[in-house]
């Protein structure tokens, strides 16, 4: 109890996958999925991405289980070599920093046309950057304490709001199920990339398991939990605007929960609450992106930590403000979508087929 | 604290425990023979030394006598009120004068080690007895309230337990009333306090370590725990930090709690103190440890949580279901008191649009006139608010209720009135004041209430956003703090199901079979499963 290792239990890995996952992509995913549908079939293809990324996550597992304790910066350099390692673990810590800062960026994008029209990026996207600098210096442990007490009310206000807006749900939008055939529903799958992406954050943070024979339970219920949302919102969302509707919104969700009032209570509008959940998820998803890139720097070199997290800090913010306008953010955040799925599936996969082939495995100091 | 090295030299520790009381005894009592002796066998050597340090003042007494018939010089000093005159009349000066005429006379004269054994065993009739051999315990237990008694010929003091000191009596503790309820309190006198906790928990496992502290104030401070249940690590931490620190006085138990505390630089107090013996008795049942110092009717208890801070023991005497109900309204009472202004000040100046039309029109209508944004109205208000509060405490109780109710009702009214605040602000202003008092803490609520400017701040900066940011602010921190190993914020994090059976739902008591996890304890059962 005092001398608490740097440890996460099995439910906080779970919490730390769904938070990692629900990020940006849930705001625009019912447009992304329906522009390449064309159909109200696009929560078939989410759900049938998010199967897929289950089962993606198995190898990911897999391979991390030959390595307990050990983050991808390290045993990576085991598998394939020193320098090749290095090279890749450079790589990853690229594509978190990137993603990092599109997270800080979509947050001061929706900011700025939802609460502070008239604020600049530099006053929203500073102190959200110093947050994450507080929190990560503490470590893994209150980092992981973080998104345990962020997660329950998230849930509790994303169902809340969600079944009132039943209101303006209209089941015809949704139908036929399937008129077009199966064709758009497989259209649908890879745009769904960025929406899904999140659990490559286990190459890292599973060296922290204290149960790591659990991981792919863990895994499992972890990619379950934001795919419950992302298929939830996506319904709810084109049921309410109708194919046509879904489309032509930047951040179709916000308008599906602007869409109805509710007079008689303090509250009539709801999207208030969503954006306010929805920020606590960004910050999360951003402080796990930040702490890996962080960490890896701090293996790479074997040096403190400390020096890394606050000369991150200017480069995400730089990161951050490049992108000129939102088209440019959402087309960074697609081109991110894809990199990620390099590291859910083919870049594991390939690592796990040559340890194996070489034999690699940890040995356990006992 | 930390890596501070404090000389231990001056930290005496005492086990009252039963098995070890025994075992210190015999080292204490080795140590005094080994022990330079500062006395001789000429009693007028022994009386100018003691008064040499403390003669000079009135308050001593010396008192001079002869044993009885044998015609051999002995004296008695102690501190005049601070001792029981009747008992040293009765059972000293009368036992040993009178007494021993029937034994000893002039031609039979005792050796001094006769004498010693007579007196240790046949004639003072009081409990406590002890022979010193050193000069400055000698003053310390003479200005303690023992008295000294000095025979010639024997090299060493008799210290008797005579001390007697008019202590309050039981009364209801005032900052924790409750409805239903123990009405004891504790008072200012440990031995008191200590029998209170031993009447409610009679159990062999309860242990007391005795310590001093403060190198003049000589303070008694009792570390209390259940052996056998509470987690060995977090008694010697504990103890760690209890002997660590090194002050001049300690005057009440807040001076011990500053140097015991995790985070100096946090707004939220990591030690929970508390006038109520039921509330010490369950938290040591739970597996924490209790401190408790003389002098004080708060009683120390660590590790504490944030969700402590908002539990009153009356959830547990009330049933559940209306239990639970009210400590869901502290909950919300809590995030009112931290956030509600701010949630106002951000909508009114920033985000009208988020609030339906109709309250938008009235509470411009309100503020139509008012010449401060609502940032600046907002702080008048609660610093006005604050003032009153400590006004309120400061004076005599009826004069106290006088200054709330010119303050709160005159003045806010002749404030609404003159168009300097909103009458909507005065509505928020008095919501967050009494939600802040449904806090059942002290500490945990003036926490909060500092942590409401922060809010302000925030939101008349970044508006929701602003609240949003501040919120994740402090989440950060509670999730960073911990109170002597336990995470600040459990048991939201991590989960713990039995930690979730007392959190934010009180569930009913033939539920909760097991202690709260997160206090690691070696018995973790507190009711048997098949019942």
């Amino acid at each position: 109890m005092i001398k608490q290792k740097d440890q996460i239990t099995t439910a906080q890995a779970i919490v730390y996958i769904s938070s990692h996952m629900t990020a940006m992509g849930i705001l625009t995913l019912p447009r992304v999925v329906t522009s390449a549908t064309q159909t109200p079939d696009g929560w078939l293809s989410v759900l049938i991405s998010g199967l897929l990324l289950i089962l993606f996550s198995m190898v990911l597992i897999k391979l991390c289980q030959r390595f307990p304790e050990e983050t991808f910066y390290q045993f990576s350099q085991k598998i394939i070599g020193k320098w090749f390692g290095i090279l890749l673990s450079l790589v990853l810590i690229i594509y978190f920093l990137l993603l990092g800062a599109f997270e800080v960026r979509g947050m001061a994008e929706v900011t700025h046309l939802y609460l502070l029209p008239r604020t600049p990026f530099m006053a929203t996207v500073v102190p959200f950057i110093c947050l994450g600098v507080y929190l990560i210096v503490g470590g893994i442990n209150p980092i992981a304490r973080l998104f345990d007490i962020l997660l329950p009310p998230t849930i509790l206000v994303f169902l809340i709001v969600i079944l009132l807006s039943l209101k303006t749900f209209e089941i015809n939008n949704l139908r036929p199920i399937l008129g077009m055939g199966v064709l758009p529903v497989v259209k649908g799958i890879q745009p769904t990339a960025l929406s899904l992406t999140g659990i490559e954050s286990m190459l890292v943070v599973f060296s922290f398991m204290k149960e790591p024979h659990k991981g792919i339970k863990a895994a499992t219920i972890g990619i379950s939990i934001p795919l419950f949302f992302y298929i939830m919102t996506t319904i709810f969302t084109i049921a309410s605007l109708g194919v046509a509707g879904v489309q032509t919104k930047t951040w179709p969700v916000l308008s599906l929960f602007r869409q109805f009032e509710y007079t008689g209570i303090i509250f009539e509008r709801f999207e208030t609450f969503i954006l306010a959940i929805w920020i606590l998820q960004i910050f999360t998803t951003f402080v796990t992106c930040y702490y890996i890139a962080v960490l890896g720097l701090s293996q790479l070199f074997q040096t403190k930590i400390k020096p890394f997290i606050f000369g991150l800090a200017p480069i995400l913010y730089l990161i951050a403000l490049s992108p000129k306008n939102i088209n440019d953010v959402f087309h960074f955040g697609n081109l991110l979508g894809y990199f990620g799925l390099l590291f859910i599936l083919p870049i594991p996969l390939m690592l796990l087929l040559i340890a194996i082939w070489r034999g690699k495995k940890h040995v356990s100091a006992s | 604290m930390k890596g501070q090295i404090v000389p231990m030299t001056k930290w005496q520790q005492k086990n009252t425990s039963e098995n070890q009381k025994i075992e210190k005894n015999d080292s204490g009592h080795q140590s005094i023979i080994s022990k330079p002796n500062d006395f001789t066998t000429d009693i007028h050597v022994n009386l100018n030394q003691i008064k040499q340090a403390i003669g000079h003042n009135t308050d001593v007494i010396f008192r001079s006598f002869l044993l009885g018939s044998t015609g051999i010089e002995a004296s008695i000093v102690y501190v005049d009120g601070l001792v029981d005159k009747k008992l040293i009349q009765d059972q000293i000066l009368k036992s040993m004068i009178y007494d021993l005429a029937g034994i000893f006379s002039r031609e039979t004269l005792p050796t001094p080690d006769h004498l010693k054994d007579w007196i240790n065993n046949q004639v003072i009739a009081l409990s406590e007895i002890k022979e010193e051999k050193s000069l400055d315990s000698t003053i310390i237990s003479i200005l303690s309230g023992s008295t000294a008694l000095l025979i010639n010929n024997i090299d060493i003091i008799f210290l008797l337990g005579t001390v007697s000191f008019k202590s309050r009596s039981i009364e209801e503790p005032i900052t924790e009333s409750l409805v239903r309820g123990p009405r004891e309190g504790f008072n200012e006198n440990l031995a008191d306090n200590r029998a209170l906790l031993r009447k409610g928990l009679p159990d062999p496992s309860l242990t007391m370590v005795e310590y001093e502290v403060g190198q003049r104030s000589k303070k008694k401070l009792l570390l209390l725990y259940l052996e056998g249940l509470t987690n060995p690590d977090l008694i010697s931490i504990t103890k760690d930090r209890i002997e660590k620190f090194d002050l001049d006085i300690a005057l009440e138990s807040g001076y011990i709690e500053q140097f015991i505390q995790d985070d100096h630089l946090s707004p939220f107090p990591q030690v929970q103190s508390t006038e109520r013996p039921d509330r010490v008795i369950a938290a040591l049942t739970e597996g924490r440890v209790a401190i408790l110092l003389d002098g004080t009717p708060f009683a120390l208890i660590v590790p504490v949580t944030f969700s402590m801070f908002l539990q009153s023991p009356e959830d547990y005497y009330e049933r559940w279901i209306p239990g639970s109900l009210i400590r869901i309204l502290r909950y919300l009472a809590a995030f009112a008191t931290v956030f509600l202004p701010s949630i106002y000040i951000s909508f009114i100046s920033f985000h009208q649009g988020l609030i339906p039309t109709k309250l938008a029109i009235s509470i411009a209508a309100t503020r139509e006139g008012v010449p401060f944004p609502s940032v600046i109205e907002a702080l008048l208000m609660e610093t006005a608010i604050e003032v009153l509060r400590e006004a309120g405490l400061r004076l005599p109780r009826p004069v106290g209720q006088t200054v709330g109710l010119v303050g709160g009702l005159v003045v806010g009214e002749a404030a609404v009135k003159a168009g300097i605040v909103s009458p909507i602000m005065v509505i928020i202003v008095a919501i967050t004041a009494i939600s802040s008092f449904a806090i059942p803490q002290y500490g945990a609520g003036i926490a909060l209430r500092m942590l409401r400017f922060g809010s302000m701040l925030c939101a008349a900066i970044w508006g929701l956003y602003g609240v949003i940011l501040f919120f994740i602010l402090l989440a950060i921190h509670l999730c960073k703090l911990k109170s002597f190993g336990v995470p600040y914020v459990s048991p939201a994090a991590p989960y713990s199901i039995s930690g979730w059976k007392d959190f934010i739902v009180r569930f009913p008591l033939m539920t909760m079979k097991n202690r709260p996890q997160m206090m690691h304890v070696l018995d973790d059962k507190r009711q048997k499963d098949d019942v």
